[in-house]
């Protein structure tokens, strides 16, 4: 089993787009992992049947017993986060968004009047699609455990491909290079940076191809909207050939891409794509 | 004013606008502040091409051992993120786990456990032309965001502060929108983008900061209007698809100088922002 994992550092690249398309044009069994759980799309462009949600629990709250609770307020001066607020009618109360659960509270106060509370961060579940299973996610809102959430969805397709016999995973990653970034990439046997000509996304597949490198995992590009400027797309290429990451498709900048987005349908549906899709799933599958 | 340009989605031109604003109000003679605080993948500069006549190095306080260790354990039983682990006489701190919370500190019997600076990326500040500039570069192959973010954000002040946001809706959107007085979320007419955004509207509603909208490339897509207004939030200005606006951010140039009529648009949107404000 193989795993492939979709990244860009910039967003908005067309990483879920074309991932979706991929996982149309390839005629293997595999399983699709949408591990951009913060802004999940993924489920957009893939119709099917999801199982029941399930939660996803992250780290704990803090509790306050008020019985045993003395308003001594130790706690709202020694909270690192500033989680713990004196109320109008002075007592210490509990910022569930603030709180990460850390539990000094429980260290500080003098009566024992904390308790922790598991927490439930999102939830995630898996669609019966036409193409494969998908694994897909929501985290809540303001989350800070998108880490945390890109590892469960991404055992899960790992599960799932044994179970099925898949031959590959593909894997939607998050944008930046940061934490869910390396929850998403870590283990993976191909990192593809979708990318596109301009002086951001080239800083920004810079960094991103330095991370894959620090992970020791090799990396392709596909260059999105490969005509919308032709001197920047060639000091693109540039760049992708010093770093040593093959290209593996370049797509052409057309309208009616997101025309065709706009009503959920992926880019594989728009003329010519087919092909050109076709030709990238077979040159990523050699270099796996 | 601190006005947070923000998303959800990736790519809807948060920057763009972000870097165009700037210019428009320092153009006016307003002392600006622009705040790029998308640390993992910054590109504020690429446009507005500031000096930097300052780069420190931004840290976050983690536990190191500076004293006796019997491996009693008590530090890692106090730790609710698994990010120290005792050993025999020693302890192993796991960096991109630690919160810096203290807990572990508090809990060392020998009071053997001490905070110390870890360095997470580069806190950079300049001029460019009359516009003061910050912005963060988280250093590749670190994974915590969110400190550094916190830093860039809290080095800006002024009358007027600028701060270009990490897509998402999570931590590091979170630590940037935190504290603005409004939020201008930047989208496009796309399944996605209109997804996306109602997140983003979900956050601002969360952090108490007034989001208003702008829809980008708004002729280049579908018919959104029902999504839009259904986040509750008001569409404030449009900018229609020019392949112009495209080729000039492309190319590193600031779209606002050279674009004919896009300097119009962005006046539109900065008059839209002080109106919203005063009304909220």
């Amino acid at each position: 089993m193989k795993q492939i994992v979709m990244l860009s550092g910039k967003g908005g690249t067309g990483k879920t787009s074309i991932t979706a398309s991929l996982a149309r044009v390839a005629t293997e069994p595999k399983v699709i992992v949408d591990a951009d759980v913060d802004a999940a799309n993924m489920a957009i462009l893939l119709p099917g049947d999801d199982e029941q949600w399930r939660p996803f629990f992250a780290g704990t709250r803090a509790v306050i017993d008020y019985e045993a609770c003395i308003n001594c307020m130790t706690c709202v001066w020694e909270c690192p986060f500033k989680a713990i607020r004196e109320s109008k009618d002075f007592r210490p109360v509990v910022d569930e968004f603030d709180c990460e659960g850390c539990g000094v509270c429980g260290q500080v106060c003098p009566t024992n009047a904390f308790s922790f509370k598991p927490h439930q961060a999102g939830t995630w579940t898996v669609r019966d699609t036409k193409w494969g299973p998908l694994v897909h996610a929501a985290l809540n809102v303001g989350e800070d455990n998108s880490g945390k959430l890109v590892a469960q969805v991404r055992q899960e397709g790992r599960a799932q491909a044994a179970k099925t016999g898949a031959d590959y995973v593909l894997i939607d990653g998050p944008p930046g290079i940061g934490c869910p970034v390396h929850a998403a990439l870590g283990g993976t046997d191909l990192v593809i940076a979708v990318t596109e000509p301009g002086v951001s996304a080239q800083h920004d597949l810079n960094r991103l191809l330095d991370l894959a490198g620090w992970f020791k995992i090799p990396a392709a590009i596909i260059l999105n909207k490969a005509d919308l400027d032709p001197k920047a797309a060639q000091n693109l290429l540039k760049t992708a050939e010093d770093k040593g990451a093959k290209v593996v498709a370049k797509i052409p900048f057309m309208p009616e891409v997101p025309m065709a987005l706009s009503k959920g349908i992926p880019l594989i549906e728009v003329p010519g794509m087919q092909e050109i899709l076709g030709n990238c799933w077979q040159e990523i599958k050699e270099l796996v | 004013m601190r006005i947070a340009i923000a998303s959800g989605k990736g790519g809807t031109g948060k920057t763009l606008i972000a870097t165009s604003l700037a210019v428009h109000w320092a153009k006016q003679g307003k002392a600006v502040t622009y705040v790029d605080a998308d640390v993992e993948e910054p590109n504020g500069h690429l446009f507005l091409r500031p000096t930097f006549e300052k780069t420190t190095r931004h840290t976050v306080p983690v536990p190191r051992l500076a004293g006796f260790c019997d491996g009693c354990a008590k530090c890692q039983d106090a730790c609710a993120f698994n990010a120290i682990i005792a050993l025999k006489e020693r302890v192993q701190v796991f960096d991109e786990l630690c919160h810096s919370c203290g807990a572990c500190v508090n809990a060392c019997p020998h009071n053997s456990l001490k905070l110390q600076p870890r360095e997470l990326g580069d806190l950079r500040h300049g001029m460019a032309k009359n516009i003061n500039f910050i912005d963060g570069l988280l250093d590749v192959g670190e994974a915590r965001a969110t400190p550094l973010i916190e830093g860039v954000v809290e080095a800006a002040d002024g009358e007027l502060v600028i701060i270009d946001s990490p897509p998402g809706a999570s931590c590091p959107a979170v630590t940037a929108i935190r504290g603005a007085d409004i939020a201008v979320l930047i989208t496009e007419p796309t399944l996605f983008g209109v997804h996306d955004l109602d997140l983003a509207v979900q956050v601002c509603q969360k952090l108490n900061v007034p989001p208003i909208i702008v829809l980008n490339r708004a002729n280049l897509g579908g018919d959104m209007m029902d999504a839009i207004k259904a986040t509750g939030a008001p569409l404030v200005a449009q900018i229609d698809f020019d392949p112009q606006i495209s080729v000039a951010t492309a190319r590193g140039e600031l779209a606002i100088d050279v674009v004919p009529g896009f300097a119009d648009a962005i006046a539109n949107i900065a008059d839209a922002i002080v109106v919203s404000e005063v009304v909220s």
